[in-house]
């Protein structure tokens, strides 16, 4: 009988909604971009926040680093003997590891391949807990000079290059200069997405093979990134006050080695891993938190005022013998039927939401690939809105009382909601409009910084210019005269190409990574304080400065002329000029980078070129000091060939591959792109979070524009006998507008009054990620209070229209 | 023979403005069972009010109320709603049909809220269909019909239940005079079966065919509150 009964309030449901089609596509979309894209924001969130690292016992993992000031921004790295240190003397720690970057290239047929690759101390693969698939991990013998001539692969290089050969382990493979025996294949699912390792994962590991104390396994020689896991039972604090007593028994044991402010500094490893991705997923999580406030506002606003627009049914209905129960649970279908139409629409968003944030997002948030619907997530935003449109729609009909149900029987039908109910929506309203207000200030305020960040003069021109790297590394280029002639030689060969204007070579290419900073001396200029200051060490060819289009202010170029047998050379930006120069000229003075050392040579500078904002769009120009790659005796191996030319980046790249594939073709050819693209990628985040905002605010706006209507249309409906009336004792239509709308505008002002000081408080909580504007930019408010206002204006109209319509002999027939 | 309904000094306020505003002083009022009693007053003068205390629609009185034998201020809300659903039908003046519900769903919906099971209500729902000579409109909803036809609809749907009183608030207050009439005829018909009918009219002829006329003004009842001689007459 009870199934009998719902079936039937079921049917009447779908035939009510059905006849509602305005009401039910509001609410089903509601609650469809409730569920929809709040799960798929909150499911990355989560993902890159919240969930564990695929390691075993991974709250047990921390990152440690070397911090030898406190303006070090963030310390990553540490010397070999300091990690044997922290072994011997830290209780705390079960193991601890280190690795480093190693790139070695794999020949084969069909040319060079750049590998992705570690160097790691014994314990590596202890710490992170991870079992190889294939094989054994290395042993502590083979972590030795000389003897670390075996490898570790990743499954996916195993099945790609090495045809998945079980037979592997015991195998010889070349990598680079060396030769390596494979001893063991990782899981398929291992991923050591490790600070360094942002870009991808490793697909080799060779033991580190380090002995103390010599270069490069000296205590000064930062460049291991170090991980260890706590023993059991040992705490981040107890680790941290370890390293604390440790850190000045080493200063005081290794004075030279060591700053005196030098300390230790400790994080769980995925507050490393996932960095300054951190701060902005938190806002977008707040952004979320909001969207689903105004969401469920909506929900309890649509869902009450229908119920009490059903209020005059439900009095018949109790008239003909229904009990309270048998009420509640009408208005329960209906609110079943909403659900599941909502849910379903809602759950297929997110799934489509999620597929295309993983797909877009940029590569620089760690794990971002990893993302899938969570769930737990989805889970608690369907519940969340699904309980409000329960509550809202039942409570109605279990709140009346049977004499407030019989007093609607007695006057005309009508459908209207007490004035109770239309001053609940009201308020729900004010909050969709202040909190809306918000989201938009924070959508328009990232828009303005992007505009800003697009205007900014990057110091060099992007247009025209592709840009190619190289490792030029190998057997055949210990000696660095043989890497400055093999750069030579293909800057010859591309600047022969038709339609090459331009060809230079730098480390590194404004907007990468791979930034070097070396301690910058002047001759006969005496040194104040202990640290001389850092500037950026960049080495170049000749004709790079006018590939990129980066203006000479004084002196002259770097030449063709400055070979390694000539005088040492080196050009300094403005920046590095004003800074150790102010108001005279550099030119003619002679420095040192890295140690002093007033036996060697010194570098003299021959000119001053233009600033160019190197590291990101949105940090100022720092001190930078180019070096003729020609001249330098430990070139680096990784350049990038920038070509100004009118010719496809795809076609460019095909003839740079033959060009150095004809010098020599064990010289892999990568990455190829152009210098545009890397403006855009290095603007990926800003970009990615705009959207995601510009997503936040749309939504906002659109779910208030619907509350909005709501509203007024109800108010409308319901007074249309008053507007006939009124019609008949001549009210123009500025009156009834007036009449229609006021209740609408006094939302508008208290949300607008409320909205506004929250705008500023969560514009002041994302300054971190804009650019050259605050929170109470004028203009942007200015530009808030418009979209709302449009917002306002565009849902009232339907329903403004409607009571100025009104007929007044249709409206007082009914009576 | 015993009374169908039994009132005596039945009270009814509301709270106005710190005080109280009194819609029913001391009304004492027998029907018995079968009668036709007519209730006129002017406007405001408590006739809905002393309806919804009669149908059970109202628990905020004082005072003493007999239906069928049974004393209805010693009921919780639970009985007096079982009470209700057992004893009583309503008709209403804007005939208040659900819009969108059919008319043959209409007349299935008290059935459905006593538990009556499916083929006894289809049963049921034809035969009042045939009764009234609607079948013809059984699958239109209330829009679709005039005015007449939704009180005629609205008065099969409050006798399908067989109650043993009909409380009518102004049924024919918004209908045509021919339709009144109609409806009116059909007051007198379901009388003549044995319903007892409680009518409120501001119609003075109509008032008139009932067996008894009440006025209330104020809140007072003005006549004699006993049974007249046109019951032992009639
Ligand atoms: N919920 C209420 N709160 C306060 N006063 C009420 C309420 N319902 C009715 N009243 C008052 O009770 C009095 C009687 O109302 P009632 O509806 O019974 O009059 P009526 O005789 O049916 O009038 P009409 O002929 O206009 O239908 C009126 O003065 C009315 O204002
Ligand atoms: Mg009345």
């Amino acid at each position: 009988m009870i199934l009998d009964t719902l079936r039937h309030d079921l049917r009447f449901a779908l035939r009510s909604l059905a006849g509602r089609p305005g009401y039910t596509l509001v609410v089903v979309l509601t609650l469809a971009l409730g569920i929809g894209a709040n799960t798929a924001i909150f499911s990355v969130v989560k993902t890159v926040l919240l969930d564990a690292l695929p390691f075993h016992e991974p709250n047990r993992l921390v990152a440690i680093a070397q911090r030898n000031s406190e303006a070090d921004g963030n310390p990553i790295s540490v010397g070999y003997p300091t990690l044997l240190d922290w072994q011997q003397s830290v209780p705390s720690f079960e193991s601890v590891a280190a690795s480093a970057d190693w790139q070695p290239n794999l020949a084969t047929d069909s040319g060079a391949e750049l590998l992705r690759g570690q160097s790691v101390t014994r314990d590596f693969f202890k710490v992170l807990g991870v079992t190889p698939a294939l094989g054994r991990a290395f042993s502590a013998d083979e972590d030795q000079p000389n003897r670390n001539d075996v490898a570790m692969i990743s499954h996916a290089l195993w099945q790609r290059r090495f045809n998945a050969d079980p037979g592997i382990i015991g195998r010889r493979a070349q990598f680079g200069v060396r030769s390596y025996t494979i001893v063991g294949v990782l899981p398929a699912d291992f991923a050591p997405l490790l600070p360094a390792m942002r870009n991808g994962a490793p697909d080799v590991w060779r033991p580190l093979g380090y002995a103390a104390p010599d270069a490069p396994a000296c205590r000064s020689c930062l460049h291991l990134q170090a991980i260890a896991r706590l023993s059991p039972g040992a705490t981040l604090a107890s680790a941290r006050a370890e390293l604390d007593r440790l850190a000045p028994a080493l200063i005081h044991a290794h004075a030279d080695d060591y700053p005196a402010a030098m300390r230790f500094e400790l994080n769980p490893l995925r507050d490393a891993l996932v960095g300054t991705a951190d701060r902005s997923l938190w806002l977008v999580f707040a952004g979320v938190a909001i969207v689903l406030l105004i969401a469920s506002v909506d929900i309890a606003g649509l869902t009450s005022l229908r119920a009490a627009t059903r209020r005059h049914e439900l009095s018949v209905r109790a008239a003909l013998g229904a009990g309270r129960g048998q009420l509640a649970r009408l208005m329960f279908a209906e609110s079943l039927v909403l659900g599941i139409a909502g849910g379903a629409t809602g759950i297929a968003l997110a799934f489509a939401l999620t597929k295309l944030i993983a797909r877009r997002g940029p590569s620089s948030i760690a794990r971002l690939a990893d993302v899938h619907v969570d769930g737990g997530v989805l889970a608690f935003a369907s519940l969340l809105t699904l309980t409000v449109t329960f509550v809202a729609g039942a409570w109605p009909a279990w709140r009346s009382s049977r004499p407030e149900l019989a007093d609607a029987l007695h006057v005309a039908a009508r459908a209207s909601a007490g004035p109770s109910a239309a001053r609940l929506q009201s308020a729900l309203v004010v909050v969709q409009i202040a909190l809306a207000s918000a989201l938009t200030l924070g959508a328009i305020l990232m828009a303005r910084s992007f505009e800003r960040l697009l205007a900014v003069e990057p110091g060099f021109a992007a247009d025209g210019v592709t840009t190619i790297d190289l490792a030029i590394a190998g057997p055949a280029y210990v000696d660095a005269k043989k890497t400055a002639a093999f750069l030579a030689e293909l800057e010859t060969r591309v600047r022969a190409l038709p339609g090459v204007v331009h060809a230079g070579a730098v480390t590194p290419l404004p907007l990468s990574s791979g930034w070097d900073t070396a301690g910058f001396h002047v001759k006969d200029k005496p040194e104040l304080g202990v640290e001389a200051p850092e500037f950026d060490r960049v080495y170049t060819t000749p004709d790079y400065f006018a590939t990129l289009g980066i203006p000479l202010r004084a002196g002259r170029l770097i030449a063709a002329s400055d070979r390694a047998d000539q005088p040492l050379v080196a050009l300094v930006n403005e920046t590095a000029a004003q800074r150790e120069w102010a108001g005279e000229s550099p030119i003619g003075k002679q420095i040192q980078l890295g140690d002093r050392d007033e036996k060697a040579s010194w570098i003299t500078i021959v000119g001053v070129v233009g600033d160019v904002r190197a590291h990101a769009l949105d940090l100022a120009p720092v001190p930078q000091v180019y070096l003729a790659h020609a001249q330098s005796a430990d070139p680096p191996s990784f350049v990038t060939l920038a070509v100004q030319s009118t010719l496809a980046p795809a076609l460019l790249d095909d003839e740079v591959r033959r060009a150095a594939a004809s010098i020599d073709r064990s010289v892999p050819v990568y990455g190829t792109t152009t210098m545009s693209a890397r403006v855009a990628d290095s603007l990926a985040r800003r970009r990615f979070l705009l959207q995601l905002f510009g997503l936040f605010a749309g939504t906002a706006l659109l779910l208030a524009a619907l509350g909005v209507h709501g509203t007024i249309a109800h108010t409308v409906r319901r007074r249309t006998r008053e507007f006939g009336l009124r019609r008949v004792v001549g009210a123009s239509n500025a009156a009834l507008l007036a009449i229609a709308s006021a209740r609408t505008a006094r939302c508008f002002a208290a949300g607008l009054a409320i909205g506004l000081p929250l705008a500023f408080a969560w514009g002041t909580a994302m300054s971190a990620e804009l650019y050259g504007i605050g929170p109470y930019d004028a203009i942007s408010v200015a530009l808030v209070v418009l979209a709302l206002a449009a917002v306002v204006v565009l849902s009232t109209l339907a329903p403004l229209r409607r009571a100025l319509a009104v007929d007044p002999a249709i409206a007082l027939r009914n009576e | 023979m015993q009374p169908l309904v039994r009132l005596a000094d039945i009270e009814r306020s509301y709270p106005l403005a710190g005080s109280k505003v009194w819609v029913l002083r001391h009304v004492n009022l027998e029907i018995g069972a079968g009668e036709f009693v007519s209730v006129m007053g002017p406007s405001g003068a408590g006739k809905s009010s002393l309806l919804n205390v009669l149908g059970l629609m109202d628990n905020e009185w004082r005072g003493h109320y007999e239906l069928d034998g049974v004393a209805v201020e010693k009921l919780d809300a639970k009985h007096r709603q079982a009470l209700q659903r057992d004893k009583i039908a309503f008709i209403f003046q804007h005939y208040h049909l659900i819009d969108d519900l059919k008319v043959w769903e209409n007349l299935d919906l008290p059935l459905q809220y006593r538990n009556v099971n499916a083929k006894e209500r289809q049963a049921q729902v034809g035969d009042l269909l045939d009764r009234f000579s609607i079948v013809g409109k059984k699958d239109l909803y209330p829009s679709q019909l005039s005015g007449g036809q939704q009180q005629l609809v609205a008065v099969a749907r409050a006798v399908i239940t067989r109650p043993k009183l009909l409380l009518a608030d102004e049924p024919t207050g918004a209908l045509h005079s021919s339709q009144a009439r109609m409806i009116m005829d059909l007051l007198h018909e379901l009388n003549r079966d044995g319903m007892t009918i409680v009518q409120v009219t501001h119609n003075e002829d109509f008032a008139r065919e009932a067996q008894r006329l009440v006025r209330l003004a104020d809140g007072w009842l003005e006549k004699p509150a006993a049974p007249s001689s046109q019951i032992e007459s009639g």
